[in-house]
C-alpha cells in the first residue's frame, strides 16, 4: 500500500504546482486577482454553497434535478427505442442515418424551436437537453444488442423466450454493458445541454449562476460555480464508473468474451 | 436402414439454401429417421452442414425444400433442447437460472424449477455451484451446464452440437462416460454432432457420415454395442478397426473439403 | 439487387420518407408553419441567407475557427496522448488534470476564456479547442495503449529504435485509433464551438441561429441547424475519404467497423 503510494506521487504534482503557483502570483499581484482570485479564496468562498441568502443551493438542486430528469428520459425512451429498431433492418439502418446527421448538432440550437413551441418552461429545457442524449441512448442500445452472441438468440428461441422475457431477459441484459457506456457518455452531454440551456435561458442553476456572476463581474462566486460543475462532471465520469462497475456481476465475463 | 421403433424424428429429402452473395446451398436430399430412444451421430468434414441440419430439426431455420417431423408425445412437451458448441450459457444469469430457463419460458413456478433445476445439476456433479456465475466456472462445468440445461427441458429430442469440441483430452473423456450414463438413465432420443470418431462410435447406435459441401448423406453405420456398453469398449479392438474404417470412408470427403475451402 | 443497392436503399428509405412527409404535410398545411415551415422553403432560405446574406459570413467564420481549434487540439493532444501511452510517469503527471477536466462541460469555461482573452476570437478558438484536447489526448492513449506488447517487443527486438521506433512502429499501429480519435475530436470541437457560439458570440454559425431565434425566423433557425447538422456530416466523409490513402494497408471491413465506431 504505501509502495504504491510511493511510486504514484507523480499523481500530485501538477494539480499542486498549478494550484499553488496561481496561489503565489495572485497573492503577489502578478495576475490580477480580480480575475483569478487566489484558489483558498475560492474554496472558502465555496461556503456560500450552504448559504440560504445566495440561492446557490437551490441552483445546484435545479441543475441536479434537470441532469437527473434528462438522463432518465433518454435511457428510458433511448432503450425501449433502441431495441425496438433492431426488430427490423429497414428500421435500424434507416434510422442510423438520420440519427448520424442529427448527432453533431448540438442539443443547445433546438432550444430557440422549442422556445417557440412551448414557451420558456422546464418542458422546454429538458426536450432540448434530451436531444443528444437520446440519440446516445438509441445509438449505444442498437450496438449492445448487435453485440450478442447470435448463439444466445438461438438459445432464447429454442427454449421458448418470447415476448417479455426475450425483450427483460435477454436483449436488455445482453446489451446491458453498451447500455451502461452508453449512460456514461449520455451524462456527460446532458450535463453539458444542461449547463448551456441555462446560460442562455434559464432563471435559474448553475449555468445561470455561472453566467449572470461572470456579467456582474463576481469572479469569484463564478469559479465557485466552476468547481461545482467540475465535480459534478467528476461524478458522472469517476463516479458512474465506480456504481457500474458493481451493478454488474457478470460484467467481467462479457467484457472478457468480447476481447 | 433399420428401423426397431416408432419414428421419432422425420427429416424428408431436406434441403438448405442460404441465399446471398455466395448462395451457399448447405444441405441437399437429406433423409433420415431417428427412433424414440436412439442415439444418433453426424459426423463429416468441416462446413458440410452438421449444424444447418440440427438447427433445421430445432426449427430455428426453415428448411428450402422437403420437410422435418418430430412426433410429440404430450401436447406441452417442449420438441427439442440444443446443447451448443461454446456452451452459451447466459452470463447475467446464475448457473441455477440458466438451467431453469426452459422452464421459466413455459410459465413453470419458480419453486418448481428450482428443483428441477438442482435435480439435474446434481445428476451432473454440479449440485454445489447452482448460486455461482458462468464466469466462475471451468470450461467442462459450463458445458455440462448446458447439458443440464438441457435435460431440464425434459424435451422430445435432444441436439447436441460438438457439446465437447472445446474441451482438453481428460475432460472430453469424462463427459462422454457421464453422457453414456445418461443415455441409459433417461434413454432421450439424441442426434450428436462430433468431430471425434472414437467419440461418436463409443456413444451411438448409427452413425451418419455426410459429404463435403453441398452435405449429403454418404452412408449410416449401424453399431450394435447396445446401450449398456461399458467404458472399457474403447479398449477392445472391434472398437479400434471400427474406428478406423469410419475414418477410411470420410477421409476423402475431408480432403475434399479443405480443397473446396482453398478456391 | 445486390447486397450494396439493397444496403443503400435500407438506409435511406426512412430518411426519404420522413423528408417527404414533412415536405408534403407543410405544403398542405396540415402543421402550424410559425413552428415548421415548409422543407424546400427552408433550403431556399439556407441558400439565400449563404449567398445574399450574412450567413455565409457566419459560416466562414465558424469554419476558421474550427480549423484553428482542431488543428491546435490535434498537435498537442497526440503528443500528449503519445507521451502518456508511453510513459508511465507523463500519465501520472496529467492523468488528475485529464480526469478532472475531460468530463467538464467546457462550455462552462467560456467565461474564464473570455476574462483571459477578451471578447475576440480566442475565448471560441480555445474553448472548442479544450473539447477535442482532452478527447483527442484520451483516445490516442488509449490507441498506444491497446497496441500489443510482443508487437513492441518484436520491433525493438529487430532494431526500431529511437525516432525509427516512432515512425515505423509506434504510428502506423495507432494510426487507425488514431484517425478515429482525431474524427472524434473534430466532431467534439465542431460541437462546442457551435454551442459557444450560440451562448456568447456576435457572428458564427451558432450565433446566426441565436439572432434567428431572437426574431422568430424560424425558416432561418432551421437552415442553421441543417448547416450545423452537413458540417457534421462533411467532417465524417473526409475522415472516410482521407483513411484509405493515410492507410492504405488497412482491409475495407476493418475500416468499416472503425468508422462505425460511435
Ligand atoms: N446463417 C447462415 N447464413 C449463411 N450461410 C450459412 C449460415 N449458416 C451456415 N452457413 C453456411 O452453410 C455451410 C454449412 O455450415 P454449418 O455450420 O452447418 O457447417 P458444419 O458442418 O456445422 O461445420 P463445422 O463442423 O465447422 O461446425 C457453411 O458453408 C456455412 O458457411
Ligand atoms: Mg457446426
Amino acid at each position: 500500500m504505501r509502495r504504491a503510494l510511493g511510486e504514484k506521487w507523480p499523481l500530485f504534482v501538477g494539480p499542486v504546482f498549478i494550484l499553488l503557483t496561481w496561489e503565489l502570483l495572485s497573492r503577489a499581484d502578478v495576475i490580477r486577482p480580480t480575475f483569478f482570485p487566489p484558489p483558498t479564496e475560492i474554496l472558502i468562498r465555496a461556503g456560500i454553497i450552504f448559504d440560504a441568502g445566495s440561492g446557490m443551493g437551490g441552483d445546484i438542486i435545479a441543475t441536479l434535478l434537470r441532469v437527473l430528469a434528462t438522463i432518465f428520459f433518454a435511457v428510458l425512451i433511448g432503450v425501449a427505442l433502441g431495441i425496438a429498431i433492431t426488430a427490423s433492418q429497414w428500421m435500424e439502418r434507416g434510422t442510423n442515418t438520420v440519427l448520424a446527421f442529427l448527432y453533431p448538432i448540438p442539443g443547445v440550437l433546438f432550444f430557440p424551436f422549442l422556445t417557440f413551441l412551448l414557451g420558456r418552461t422546464e418542458m422546454a429545457i429538458i426536450l432540448t437537453a434530451l436531444v443528444t442524449p437520446l440519440i446516445v441512448m438509441v445509438l449505444y442500445t442498437v450496438a449492445g444488442v448487435r453485440s450478442i452472441d447470435r448463439t444466445l438468440l438461438e438459445v432464447a428461441d429454442n427454449y421458448g423466450a418470447d415476448g417479455a422475457r426475450r425483450f427483460f431477459g435477454i436483449l436488455v441484459p445482453g446489451a446491458l454493458p453498451s447500455i451502461v457506456t452508453g449512460i456514461r457518455v449520455s451524462l456527460g452531454f446532458t450535463l453539458i445541454a444542461v449547463i448551456a440551456i441555462e446560460m442562455v435561458g434559464a432563471s435559474n442553476g448553475l449555468g445561470q449562476f455561472l453566467w449572470s456572476n461572470w456579467q456582474i463581474l463576481r469572479v469569484t462566486d463564478m469559479y465557485v460555480a466552476l468547481l461545482i460543475i467540475a465535480v459534478l462532471g467528476l461524478l458522472s465520469s469517476v463516479g458512474f464508473d465506480a456504481v457500474a462497475d458493481r451493478m454488474l456481476p457478470w460484467r467481467r465475463d462479457v467484457q472478457g468474451a468480447q476481447t | 436402414m433399420s428401423v426397431q421403433a416408432k419414428a421419432k424424428v422425420r427429416l424428408n429429402d431436406v434441403a438448405k439454401k442460404f441465399p446471398g452473395q455466395e448462395n451457399v446451398t448447405a444441405l441437399e436430399g437429406v433423409s433420415l429417421e431417428v427412433a424414440e430412444s436412439e442415439f444418433v451421430s453426424i459426423v463429416g468434414p468441416s462446413g458440410c452442414g452438421k449444424s444447418t441440419l440440427l438447427r433445421l430439426v430445432a426449427g430455428l431455420y426453415e428448411p428450402s425444400s422437403g420437410t422435418v417431423e418430430i412426433e410429440s408425445s404430450k401436447p406441452d412437451r417442449p420438441k427439442t433442447a440444443m446443447v451448443f458448441q461454446e456452451h452459451a450459457l447466459f452470463p447475467w444469469l446464475s448457473v441455477r437460472e440458466n438451467v431453469m430457463f426452459g422452464p421459466r419460458n413455459r410459465n413453470m413456478p419458480k419453486k418448481e424449477a428450482a428443483e428441477i433445476a438442482d435435480e439435474q445439476l446434481a445428476r451432473l456433479g454440479l449440485a454445489r455451484f447452482g448460486d455461482f456465475f458462468p464466469h466462475q466456472l471451468s470450461g467442462g462445468m459450463k458445458q455440462r451446464v448446458g447439458i443440464a440445461r438441457a435435460l431440464a427441458q425434459d424435451a422430445e429430442v435432444l441436439l447436441m452440437d460438438e457439446p465437447l469440441g472445446a474441451l482438453d483430452a481428460q475432460t472430453r473423456t469424462l463427459l462422454q462416460e457421464q453422457i453414456l450414463e445418461l443415455r441409459q438413465q433417461t434413454k432421450p432420443t439424441v442426434l450428436y454432432i462430433t468431430h471425434a470418431i472414437d467419440e461418436a462410435v463409443f456413444l451411438s447406435d448409427r452413425i451418419v457420415l455426410m459429404s463435403a459441401r453441398p452435405g449429403r448423406i454418404r452412408d449410416i453405420v449401424q453399431l450394435d454395442f447396445g446401450p449398456d456398453r461399458s467404458p472399457e469398449l474403447r479398449g477392445t479392438s472391434e472398437f479400434a478397426a471400427l474406428s478406423q474404417d469410419i475414418w477410411n470412408h470420410l477421409r476423402d470427403e475431408v480432403q475434399l473439403a479443405m480443397a473446396v475451402d482453398d478456391r | 439487387m445486390s447486397p450494396s443497392v439493397y444496403r443503400g436503399a435500407q438506409a435511406w428509405a426512412i430518411p426519404i420518407v420522413l423528408l417527404a412527409v414533412w415536405e408534403t404535410s407543410t405544403r398542405a398545411g396540415l402543421l402550424d408553419p410559425r413552428f415548421f415551415p415548409v422543407l424546400s422553403d427552408i433550403l431556399v432560405t439556407a441558400v439565400d441567407q449563404l449567398v445574399n446574406g450574412r450567413l455565409g459570413l457566419d459560416l466562414v467564420l465558424t469554419l476558421q475557427r474550427l480549423m484553428m481549434a482542431f488543428a491546435l487540439a490535434a498537435v498537442l493532444g497526440v503528443a500528449i496522448g503519445v507521451a502518456s501511452g508511453r510513459w508511465r510517469t507523463v500519465e501520472l503527471l496529467i492523468r488528475p488534470i485529464t480526469d478532472t477536466l475531460y468530463p467538464l462541460p467546457k462550455i462552462a469555461l467560456l467565461p474564464l476564456f473570455i476574462i483571459i482573452f477578451g471578447r475576440g476570437e480566442g475565448a471560441y478558438v480555445i474553448t472548442a479547442f479544450a473539447t477535442g484536447f482532452f478527447q483527442i489526448i484520451i483516445s490516442t492513449r488509449g490507441s498506444v495503449r491497446d497496441v500489443p506488447s510482443d508487437l513492441i517487443e518484436a520491433g525493438r527486438n529487430f532494431g526500431a529504435t529511437g525516432t525509427r521506433f516512432f515512425t515505423r512502429l509506434l504510428f502506423p499501429a495507432i494510426a487507425p485509433g488514431l484517425l478515429n480519435g482525431l474524427r472524434l475530436g473534430m466532431a467534439t470541437c465542431l460541437i462546442t464551438l457551435v454551442a459557444a457560439e450560440f451562448v456568447g458570440a456576435e457572428y458564427g454559425l451558432g450565433a446566426m441561429i441565436r439572432r434567428a431565434g431572437q426574431q422568430f425566423a424560424v425558416e432561418e433557425v432551421y437552415a442553421g441547424i441543417v448547416l450545423a447538422g452537413v458540417l457534421g456530416l462533411l467532417i465524417n466523409l473526409a475522415f472516410r475519404l482521407v483513411t484509405p490513402i493515410v492507410l492504405p494497408w488497412q482491409r475495407p471491413a476493418q475500416r468499416a467497423a472503425g468508422g462505425q465506431k460511435v
